[in-house]
């Protein structure tokens, strides 16, 4: 099936010659000056001789724009979890604590993203003042260490102390555009996307909410309840159960000494997107948060529980969805821990438990 | 898109628009996907001095069903018109036997596609277009050319429909969705997504067709190749590579 080509003409060889070599030409140089672009304007702020351009986060693509808020050191303290917690307010929770914390919390950032996002944190700035974990499912997931990143990707590259793996990852269309747009930014031509401690207002804006399309929102994909609970589980049930992301967390906790602040916070998520109680996910829920008890106990932190029935997760006026709470929500949220986890202060209207003090 | 379509329509009838946007999505995935991986093979082979056989002449140009069978998956109707039509007779001994020929042949290619009896019936969809076509086209009434690309089309996505659908049951749902029987429903999905898959392969020739028609070469290719080289470049650097599908068939 294969050919050989026809033997071309003299003159054409030289043509073909000049063709080829302005090809190499255009692509390397091309190539090469879109590569030192992307290396000096340096958009996740790790090369060591890009330019001294204030670097803001044009892009929310943020398991790749947070390391460099992590390594820019302006911060003691710091917040992980995914979107349930993403609406805490630093420059309040600063306030409230007297740190300086950045919300690193990422979009369904699975239990060994955000283990991961503290272990840089730890090996860079150091032990933090505040840690807040905010928990969710991912933490209580049987498979959390088979679930390990998310189809999003994780770039593992940025949060390791290999500075020159980094070059390798760099020469794409993603990173050339998010440095595009950080040139833009300076230009006046791009806004900043994310406030540089990760604070970003995800949700549409309150003037928007629509009660109606919350309701839908919530209760669109939720199931009936089971008309017949199964048999419980036994005590020996439960103790077979592995949630291996504990491990992750009982390991993060002990590498920070006592005087720091470390706070568990399960997020209120809406009670449509609780597991029905009686059921085995609800069984295996409440042995999950036993088990973070025990740690929370082991290792100095505080633990709250905001994940239960209540006025707050019960009401639809509360939420976007079953996971995101409006923003008014997310002020209380943030002065109910200050309370919670400063004076022991307990919820007047049992919106929420504190577990461990 | 096509997907996740396809995957629901196992569940309940798509709407007019969803089962239009599968076929639709599908349609393009796969030739893009299988032309796209012929094309690079084709010009990594040139560039060692080899000119391996055209593979893709875009098909969805196609205005009779032969001409699609010209322009589609060309290394293997060759093939299987060598080894199998010819042998078996052809067009040579009178219309019966090219129409036993014809479904032979092609339920054999659909064969190949899979073991599935979808594909099996992809196959006879097609052997029949083609032995229909044959029959037209004897009768010497040439049909419109826009006429004639329609029908073609039709006949080609209610192909695909059999070939994707993961059972006859799934089959007919989509078929009788594209008619508005679950349904008149729906709009287009990622319409400007469709209308860029559509001119992609319309417009954009084989690589047979660009160095056929390359007679002497010019500086702006050079610049306007390696201009794209550097963007193919950056897409390889982003180090999420997508499925290729037709490794399956």
């Amino acid at each position: 099936m294969l050919e050989h080509s026809a033997k071309p003409q003299v003159s054409d060889t030289a043509d073909w010659r000049g063709f080829v070599a302005l090809f190499l030409t255009v692509l390397i140089g091309v190539a090469v000056g879109t590569y030192l672009f992307i290396l000096l304007v340096d958009p996740y702020g790790i090369i060591p001789f890009s330019l001294p351009i204030d670097r803001r986060i044009v892009s929310i693509s943020q398991r790749f724009m947070y390391p460099q808020i992590v390594r820019s050191k302006r911060f003691d303290s710091l917040i992980i979890g995914t979107s349930t917690s993403r609406l805490l307010d630093p420059q309040l929770l600063d306030k409230l604590f007297h740190v300086r914390i950045a919300n690193l919390a990422m979009d369904s950032a699975m239990a060994w993203e955000q283990k991961t996002m503290l272990d840089l944190f730890l090996r860079t700035a150091g032990p933090p003042k505040l840690l807040i974990v905010g928990l969710d499912m991912v933490w209580c997931d049987e498979h959390a260490d088979q679930h390990r990143i998310t189809f999003r990707g994780f770039p593992a590259w940025l949060y390791d102390d290999n500075p020159w793996n980094d070059y390798l990852y760099l020469f794409n269309y993603g990173t050339l555009e998010i440095a595009a747009r950080l040139i833009g930014y300076h230009l006046g031509l791009y806004p900043e996307h994310v406030r540089y401690d990760g604070y970003e207002v995800f949700v549409p804006p309150e003037s928007q909410y629509d009660p109606a399309r919350a309701h839908a929102n919530i209760w669109r994909d939720k199931l009936p309840p089971p008309t017949v609970l199964p048999p419980p589980l036994t005590l020996a049930d439960l103790n077979k159960l592995e949630f291996p992301a504990l491990a992750w967390l009982d390991e993060g906790l002990a590498r920070i000494p006592s005087p720091s602040l470390k706070i568990l916070a399960f997020m209120p998520n809406h009670v449509a997107a609780q597991p029905v109680p009686g059921t085995h996910a609800a069984q295996a829920l409440g042995e999950c948060k036993a088990r973070i008890r025990a740690i929370a106990q082991r290792r100095g932190a505080i633990m709250i529980d905001w994940d239960i029935a209540s006025s707050l997760t019960s009401n639809d006026l509360n939420y976007w969805d079953t996971l995101h709470y409006r923003v008014p929500i997310a002020t209380q949220l943030a002065k109910e821990l200050a309370g919670a986890a400063l004076s022991g202060q307990e919820a007047a209207d049992g919106t929420y438990r504190i577990l461990v003090r | 898109m096509a997907d996740p379509l396809f995957a629901k329509a196992g569940l309940h009838a798509l709407n007019l628009g969803q089962a239009w946007s599968a076929v639709l999505a599908f349609s393009f995935q796969l030739f893009l996907d299988f032309s796209a991986y012929t094309e690079m093979a084709i010009g990594s082979a040139l560039i060692f001095g080899l000119i391996l056989p055209e593979n893709f002449r875009r098909p969805y140009v196609a205005t009779d069903i032969r001409d699609f069978w010209r322009r589609w998956h060309i290394s293997l109707s060759n093939f299987l018109r060598d080894y199998l039509y010819i042998p078996l007779g052809g067009s040579r001994h009178g219309p019966w036997c090219y129409v036993v020929a014809t479904m032979v042949t092609m339920g054999l290619c659909g064969l190949w596609h899979g073991a599935g009896w979808t594909y099996v019936a992809w196959g006879l969809w097609h052997g029949l277009g083609l032995a229909v076509c044959h029959g037209w086209q004897r009768f010497g009434r040439p049909m419109p050319k826009l006429a004639g690309w329609f029908i073609t089309m039709l006949f080609v996505l209610a192909g695909w429909v059999i070939f994707r659908a993961a059972s006859f049951t799934v089959a007919a749902s989509i078929l009788a969705s594209l008619a508005g029987g679950g349904g008149m429903g729906g709009a287009l999905q990622e319409i400007k997504l469709l209308i860029a898959a559509a001119l992609v392969s319309a417009l954009i020739p084989s690589a047979h067709e660009i160095i056929n028609g390359l007679k002497k070469p010019h500086p702006a290719l050079a610049v306007g190749a390696a201009a794209l080289a550097v963007y193919c470049l950056l897409e390889v650097g982003e180090g999420a590579p997508v499925n290729f599908i037709y490794f399956q068939f």
